[in-house]
């Protein structure tokens, strides 16, 4: 029986994104570390782990039309580089979202104990960051 | 909201460890240049997300209620008299919060106005928390 699509381990080279909102300003070109680690803070729902997108099954376009807001910034990280900092990526793929995978040490439980490791990712691996692109309410006024 | 600086004041209960001069837990210098840094950032986002909390909603993250809004106002407002660096960014916490952040080499820090009106302020070098501690806002009765 074949595996479902996503369920695949996640090699080192893999790319992965992280959704940011485009607004406030938690990415500033500005700024030290330009994104902020509030960009890589668990939300109510990340009660497994901190949600990432697999770039091998969506884009950057398609990672940021996931997201309820107007608009997004898409952060890119290198599964590898996530493990050198000591974090654990998995694939957890979901019905409709097969490239959705998570960082494991970051949920929402954590989120007050694991901010070094979010500035980490910041400060030491400064991922890319592309768009801003649209998200699912663009266009509409909040 | 209370545009009187001289009545209220921040006070630092904890000094922070291996802070670099210019970061936002030491003083910097009082000049209308960090005032008008801070008012910058009264204007350009603490009074727009107080008009229109949707704006940060609308990303599935919980608003400053308008309390807290008011609060780092009068935060900034205190900031800015003491001569605290401003922040390079502000941001909503997601959890009704208001951030203040700011970085200079490897230093980081985060000024936290949460939910439940606790201000607190948060150092860290490379990456590691060096400092955590309560600030407290006093104001003259």
């Amino acid at each position: 029986m074949d595996s479902p699509p996503g369920s695949e381990p996640i090699d080192d080279d893999e790319i992965l994104y992280r959704r940011v909102p485009a607004k406030p300003p938690f990415w500033d070109p500005t700024a030290t570390p330009p994104l902020s680690p509030e960009a890589f803070k668990p939300r109510v729902d990340d009660t497994s782990g901190l949600s990432l997108g697999r770039a091998r099954y969506v884009t950057p376009e398609g990672e940021a039309g996931k997201g309820q807001g107007p608009g997004y910034h898409i952060a890119v990280v290198r599964a590898g580089d996530l493990r050198r900092l000591g974090l654990t990526v998995v694939p957890r793929p979901l019905e409709d979202d097969p490239g959705h995978a998570e960082i494991t040490e970051i949920r929402y439980d954590t989120r007050r104990t694991t901010e070094e490791e979010r500035l980490r990712i910041c400060s030491e691996l400064k991922p890319e960051v592309l768009g801003p692109f649209p998200g699912k309410s663009a266009g509409k006024t909040p | 909201m209370n545009n009187t600086i001289e009545e209220t004041r921040i006070e630092p209960s904890l000094r922070t460890r291996g802070a670099e001069a210019g970061s936002l837990g030491t003083v910097l210098y009082r000049t209308d240049a960090v005032r008008m840094a801070w008012e910058s950032v009264i204007d350009r986002w603490l009074i727009e997300w107080g008009r229109s909390p949707g704006l940060v909603s609308q990303y599935g993250l919980v608003p400053a209620t308008p309390d807290i809004v008011v609060l780092a106002v009068k935060v900034a407002r205190a900031c800015a008299e003491v001569g605290l660096a401003p922040p390079q960014r502000v941001l909503p916490d997601g959890e009704g919060g208001i951030l203040f952040e700011r970085g200079e080499g490897d230093v980081f820090e985060a000024l936290s106005i949460l939910a439940d009106g606790r201000i607190e302020l948060k150092s860290f070098k490379n990456s590691k928390l060096v400092s955590e501690g309560p600030l407290s806002l006093v104001e003259s009765v």
